[in-house]
């Protein structure tokens, strides 16, 4: 059983100028009038409103498309999701493994070769060193980098590096993932591939939260959506009554 | 089970420190269970730092090698110490003096340089302490090289209790992982901090007898020998190394501060554990 819940989420980014951001020019600022400036400071401290006021309860089934403008809070209620912000209001609970692919060559190192990335990303996941050397035959057939995965990774293209970046990514199923817009990858050839891949995952998740601009993704993989708008949830729905809204917000 | 131990025993606690104390706990559990990923990142840093060098991660030991060498001429010669005498002190004072003040230096940058992946995914963060504080421990392995040709060639008497050097270098590892959680939660905050600590770790290393020895200061009586934490790190560790046993005295103060750094340090990590993301 994998499940989120969300209880009156507000997530709130502070914005420290050089000023403020800086010890000395705390203390030094505080001399003269000691505990009384740095009061008045951190009540002028500004901050940014990401999200306001979100409940949301997700649980096995639930494939949910978050749509909105740019700066909608779709990211940052990605993270939130993934449990990366640990919100300051609110409560949250997750229950289940989590994978958010929002950055697929998190922690690959240009200088190690193919081979050394598998296993160095594999133990990122979570794996022994002996399982992930397990994932090396299984993504040599899918990469169909051959030699290469024994050269540094950069010497290879951007296609070839994403291509591995995804095959590792994807060789671990999540109960819970967490998506910002459909991951593909390479050429024609390859980017079928990859569709079926990334498919088979998507769908054998328990919890699916993507956020795209795509009506097709969301429409191809959700069960429900969320339309945000600058930090609120405007309307959670049925996918078609969502779309509508958002056709309609963004017109 | 702990977890629930301890909150329960708490009940003067605000529920806002139970739940931070809760997550903080588990935050400490994750990530020693991750101890592969800390343990491979730590040996990454080093192989990235001397990829495609010829003699890789042992010019770490040449440099400080060097360092030694020249700093221990001289200074011999400058002090009147007979150089079999006053080069394995330096050695083994440098060699642990540089494993203290790295841990506190790169405390600095720890999370800061972690962003890529706290933004990403999630990830227990004191991982990132042990990552430092392991990397530390290799270079402190490959510098004990040093130590141990200089031991060859002088021979200092050494005996049983230079084994008494291990539990030392335990306790400076601890207390180093305490001190580097507090460092770094308010270097991340703070960004003109790592600059100050900098500044204010080369004037402890001149105040510390690293290079000199504490009889040249007023015979050992000063303030600055006899109220410094550092000095008391420095001993338990440095001592075994030149066949000298550690006072018991030494080894209270030591195992007291150890414990009087990891306790505001836990509950400092527990009030701002989760703000730290926020502050990158």
């Amino acid at each position: 059983m994998a499940s989120i819940n969300l209880q009156a989420v507000s997530v709130e980014f502070p914005i420290y100028d050089a000023r403020t951001r800086s010890l000395k020019n705390r203390i030094i600022g505080a001399g003269a009038q000691a505990l009384r400036r740095i009061e008045q400071a951190s009540r002028n401290e500004v901050v940014v409103r990401a999200l306001s006021d979100i409940t949301l309860s997700l649980k096995d089934g639930d494939r949910i498309g978050l749509v909105g403008r740019n700066g909608a809070g779709k990211t940052t209620l990605l993270r939130v999701l993934s449990g990366i912000y640990e919100p300051p209001i609110g409560t949250i609970d997750i229950q289940g493994s989590v994978s958010s692919m929002t950055d697929i060559t998190m922690g690959m190192d240009s200088d190690a070769t193919g081979y050394d990335n598998i296993v160095m990303r594999g133990i990122f996941l979570g794996m022994s060193r002996a399982e992930a050397r397990g994932k090396i035959p299984e993504i040599e057939e899918f990469t169909e980098l051959g030699e290469h995965l024994s050269l540094p990774i950069r010497t290879y293209s951007t296609g070839m590096m994403l291509r591995l970046a995804f095959a590792i990514s994807t060789c671990i199923q999540p109960e819970i993932l967490i998506m910002d817009e459909m991951i593909n990858a390479g050429d024609a050839h390859f980017m079928d591939k990859a569709k079926q891949r990334a498919n088979n995952l998507v769908k054998s998740a328990r919890i699916l939260a993507i956020a795209s601009h795509s009506a097709d993704t969301i429409r191809g993989f959700c069960n429900k959506a969320l339309l945000l708008h600058n930090g609120k949830v405007l309307n959670y729905g049925t996918v078609d009554e969502i779309m509508r809204d958002y056709n309609a917000l963004a017109a | 089970m702990q977890a629930t131990a301890l909150t329960d025993s708490g009940p003067t606690l605000p529920p806002g420190w139970r739940r931070h104390i809760h997550l903080a706990m588990q935050d400490v559990g994750e990530s020693l269970k991750l101890w592969r990923l800390w343990m491979l990142m730590a040996t990454n840093d080093i192989a990235q730092r001397y990829r495609r060098s010829l003699i890789g991660p042992f010019w770490l030991t040449l440099s400080t090698g060097i360092m030694i060498l020249a700093l221990g001429l001289v200074y011999s010669y400058l002090f009147k110490i007979p150089v079999h005498e006053y080069l394995p002190y330096l050695a083994a004072g440098q060699v642990v003096w540089t494993l203290m003040s790295s841990i506190l230096l790169e405390a600095g940058s720890a999370f800061v340089a972690a962003e890529g992946y706290l933004k990403q995914v999630r990830i227990p963060k004191l991982a990132f302490i042990l990552q430092l504080v392991t990397r530390n421990l290799i270079i402190l392995l490959h510098n004990m090289v040093i130590y141990i040709i200089v031991w060859l060639i002088y021979q200092p008497p050494l005996g049983w209790q230079t084994l008494l050097f291990i539990p030392g270098l335990i306790l400076i590892l601890v207390a180093g992982t305490a001190a580097a959680t507090m460092l770094s939660v308010i270097c991340a905050r703070f960004r003109d901090m790592p600059q100050i600590v900098i500044s204010l770790l080369q004037v402890v290393y001149f105040l510390t007898p690293v290079m000199w020895r504490s009889n040249q200061l007023n015979e050992g009586n000063h303030a600055i020998i006899k109220y410094n934490p550092f000095l008391v790190f420095l001993d338990i560790a440095r001592g075994p190394l030149l066949g000298e046993m550690p006072s018991a005295e030494t080894w209270v103060i030591a195992v007291g501060l150890t414990v009087l750094t990891c306790i505001p340090a836990f509950f400092f990590f527990a009030r701002f554990r989760a703000r730290i993301t926020y502050w990158l």
